[in-house]
């Protein structure tokens, strides 16, 4: 079920918040009704998941409970190999089998053939989500013996399909202890409000342009357009996430649940290093905690070494991202970046110079995203060849002003909400004027989140980028 | 309480009060239309547990179901218009609905390379048709009319490449390489003029057109269509106007604020008709209506509903798959036929003032599907003519499926 969909908003919202606070007071009986309407939030999607979902959660609960009764720490170990197994198992299966069987066929020139796997959508969030608890169990976190609420830590449909990834023990003590407050719960609309109206209207908008672009073939595709539909894909992707993760914060709020920020303004960032500082804080972290650290991070002692754990997070990245080499090319292609910065005086030297380092962090960006929106490395390699001006394309259509003046007030407003502006300016807001200035903002929220439903009832565009991964 | 604290507290109270309306809103909208709902799960839960529809299938229909609850209220498309309009936009819907300068609406149209294989079969159809006429001694007149397309609004160029033109004039010259008369209505601008909000030409277009097509059939062929210059004279007619009332085809998806409504104006003789009009669907008779011009075509309860929007039906009531009409005070014992779309609709009414009888069919899928072949050959009408470019039923079994 999306957010962004009518059912959500108007049946199953209202339903299940109004179950769930008729309940008050009656704490297990709130997160069973949590846990089954998650159930069947993912069910609806594609019925037949929920099988694979119910898997992972039993799985993964019955292993934690066997790492935690264990002393033997080989045992625990083993234990533990299973679960990563089982895991990394259900992945493969459902997200690469297809792809590796391909790669096999072509380098061996072999015929083997399965049927097209199709994927549970949100399989790389909950199966992250579901590995980190067992890993944080392995590592002595608490074990939780109730399979139900490591079931609603797992589905909790908020953050089910596309994050951002929790760490099982950040609200271990909400699921019994968390305490709804009316402020929590008015916070929680404002984000929800915000996420659906930057999905619906920017995102989706943004998306109308980037996908002609990248319809577009041969000698139909113009320098001009090129750019424009890269950077509406670097506005699509960004207000697509993060307006999906503003919902789920402020979904989770609503409940009483606190989440962690998954995005911080990535488009301000003057460093490709402080981008990812920025972008999927909740992906980046995880891998930071369960994949680079455990390699040994930075401190090995040796600089290649070093290196080569990066190189693994990054690949780890671009595989995690989907079954193909643009997503590869493009995770090792930020490994690139990374060391430059890093191993190199450039990195002093953008960080003396915010401007230039604001403009490279764009660029490479931009270019990077070409890469991952790509069909393929062919596809992109022609784009990127369009942008830079040396695959022989034209330098401008009257199609590319026809698409920034039809989507001017978007561009605007999009470019605007992807820096800190608003915040800077609500910061310095004077006090005597913000009861009335909020009034007034906060009806102008409520009119574009009116609109944002209109557009959804009349149909228009409505892709979602992250149920992919 | 100091300011800060005021504000802290005040902060966030009116978009949750807005947002609760909102969605309370929906639930309760959702009630109120509980029963289709639980119809709707019903049939989709009986359609997975008899194996007629998979389980995976079952929610996107009740969606479906659902958000056309939500999009069938006017409201809605008011809402979604209003804002298109104040964003100044000249294309809605991902660019299916253009808006030129005059708020004339388009659709997208076709773009790419022109389909000669496709061209090259209509083309080999309507040379069946046409000997099928002359089998009998019957005059065949292929026209080719005009259709609104994005190609005519020069300040939309950038917005889409449409092949309507070309493609149409390639159909001509096949055409008329076989020998087979051909008018081409594009090139008369009183029969060029459309709804803003439709796709459909005016009235007064059609008017104009069956005028133009009678003369061109007495011109080719020598016949003498007694009566067809007075009946053909707009000054016969008294105009009938239904101001702002019209939201054609186009209109229907951006809403009335995006390009507005139409005028519709249709034209009333001012001399004496008797005309009977009868419409079968499948051999059977749907309606029939006769007496006056407008008692037996023009359906006034379309016109005076204020909440039917598609004026355009009013002709002929909606005729749209075979139709007979009886000219009872013709000058003439014409048999015609005219095979065509739903132009024919308001072509038809006045067309049939030339000819004692007239027959219209409308060979889209769907509407007359019969072999047109052999309806000519029974019914051998004195004129063809055959204003469509399309896929037909020419006994090649085509719409046999």
């Amino acid at each position: 079920m999306l957010f962004v969909s009518l059912t959500f908003l108007f049946l199953f919202l209202p339903m299940v918040l109004g179950l769930y606070y008729i309940l008050k007071g009656h704490r297990n009986l709130q997160n069973i009704v949590l846990f089954l309407a998650s159930l069947f939030f993912y069910a609806w999607g594609e019925p037949k998941f929920v099988v694979v979902l119910l898997i992972s959660i039993i799985c993964n609960w019955l292993l934690a409970a066997l790492i935690d009764r264990s002393t033997s720490e080989p045992i625990r170990k083993t234990y533990l190999s299973v679960a990563v197994l089982i895991n990394i198992g259900l992945l493969f299966v459902y997200k690469y089998l297809n792809f590796f069987v391909a790669q096999i066929n072509h380098l061996g020139s072999l015929d083997i053939q399965i049927r097209e796997i199709a994927l549970p959508i949100g399989i790389s969030f909950f199966t992250f989500q579901a590995l980190s608890y067992v890993i944080d169990v392995f590592r002595g976190e608490k074990c939780q013996s109730n399979p139900f609420y490591v079931g609603l830590y797992i589905s909790f449909f908020p953050q089910l399909i596309a994050g951002p990834i929790i760490r099982y023990n950040t609200i271990e003590d909400q699921i019994l202890n968390r305490k709804e407050s009316f402020d929590d719960f008015k916070y929680g609309t404002l984000r929800f409000v915000q996420g659906f109206s930057k999905k619906v209207l920017l995102a989706n908008t943004m998306a109308v342009i980037a996908d002609k672009a990248f319809s577009l073939t041969g000698g139909d595709l113009t320098v001009s357009f090129a750019w424009l539909g890269a950077i509406a894909y670097t506005l699509q992707i960004f207000f697509d996430f993060s307006g999906y993760s503003d919902m789920a914060i402020g979904l989770g709020k609503m409940f009483g649940f606190h989440f962690d920020e998954n995005f911080n303004y990535p488009y301000i960032s003057s460093s490709v290093t402080e981008f990812w500082r920025r972008w999927h804080i909740s992906l980046s972290t995880w891998f930071r905690d369960y994949v680079y650290i455990p390699l040994g991070g930075n401190r090995t002692g040796s600089s290649a070494r070093n290196y080569l754990n990066l190189f693994v997070v990054w690949l780890l990245t671009g595989i995690w991202h989907g079954a193909n080499w643009t997503f590869i090319a493009w995770g090792l292609l930020y490994f690139v970046f990374l060391i430059i910065e890093k191993a190199t005086q450039f990195g002093r030297f953008i960080n003396d110079h915010k401007v230039i380092g604001h403009i490279y962090t764009l660029f490479v960006v931009i270019m990077l995203w070409v890469i991952f929106r790509a069909d393929g490395i062919h596809q992109a390699a022609t784009y990127i060849g369009t942008m830079l001006g040396i695959a022989g394309a034209d330098i401008y259509s009257g199609m590319t002003w026809v698409y920034i003046k039809e989507n001017l007030v978007y561009f605007i407003f999009a470019v605007a909400l992807s820096t800190d502006l608003f915040a800077r300016i609500r910061n310095k807001r004077e006090v005597r004027i913000s009861v009335f200035a909020d009034i007034a903002g906060e009806v102008c929220l409520a009119a574009v989140f009116a609109v944002s439903i209109v557009y959804i009832i009349n149909g228009t565009y409505n892709p979602f980028i992250y149920f992919h991964f | 309480m100091n300011d800060m604290q005021k504000a802290g507290r005040t902060r966030g109270i009116t978009l949750l009060i807005i947002f609760l309306a909102i969605v309370v809103s929906g639930f309760v909208f959702s009630i109120f239309h509980i029963r289709g709902i639980a119809e709707t799960g019903r049939k989709q839960l009986s359609s997975v547990l008899h194996g007629k529809s998979s389980v995976s299938e079952a929610p996107a229909a009740f969606e479906s179901y659902y958000d056309a609850l939500y999009s069938a209220q006017p409201w809605s498309l008011d809402v979604f218009s209003l804002t298109q309009r104040a964003l100044c936009k000249h294309e809605t819907r991902n660019f299916e609905v253009l808006r030129a300068n005059n708020c004339a609406l388009y659709l997208h149209g076709t773009e790419g390379e022109i389909n000669v294989k496709d061209l090259e079969t209509f083309a080999d159809e309507c040379e069946l048709l046409y000997e099928a006429a002359n089998e009998n001694g019957g005059k065949f007149l292929y026209v080719q009319a005009p259709f609104k397309n994005v190609g005519q609004a020069p300040e939309l160029a950038d917005y889409s490449g449409d092949i309507t033109e070309e493609s149409e004039s390639y159909l001509d010259d096949l055409i008329r390489a076989k020998g087979i008369p051909v008018l081409d209505l594009r090139e008369f601008s009183e029969c060029t003029e459309y709804y803003n909000t439709d796709h459909h030409w005016t009235v007064g277009s059609s008017f104009n057109a069956s005028r133009i097509i009678g003369d061109e059939i007495e011109k080719t062929y020598g016949i003498d269509l007694k009566g067809h210059d007075y009946y053909g004279d707009m000054n016969n007619y008294d105009p009938v106007t239904y101001k702002d009332c019209f939201l054609g085809s186009i209109g229907i998806k951006v809403g009335p604020y995006f390009g507005g409504r139409d005028d519709f104006t249709f034209y009333d003789p001012k001399f004496e008709t008797d005309l009977e009009f009868e419409h079968y669907i499948d051999n059977k008779l749907d309606f029939e209506h006769s007496g006056s011009f407008r008692d037996t075509f023009i359906d006034q309860a379309i016109l005076e509903d204020s909440k039917f929007y598609n004026k355009f039906e009013a002709n002929m009531y909606g005729a749209y798959v075979e139709s007979i009409i009886h000219n009872h005070k013709a000058e003439n014992d014409y048999k015609a036929l005219l095979i065509t779309h739903s132009y024919g609709r308001s072509m038809a009414e006045y067309m049939c003032l030339d000819y004692s009888e007239l027959r219209y069919l409308d060979p889209q899928k769907g509407r007359y599907n019969d072999d047109l072949v052999e309806y000519i050959k029974e019914y051998k009408p004195d004129v063809v003519i055959y204003m469509f470019n399309d896929a037909i039923n020419v006994g090649d079994g085509k719409w046999t499926e």
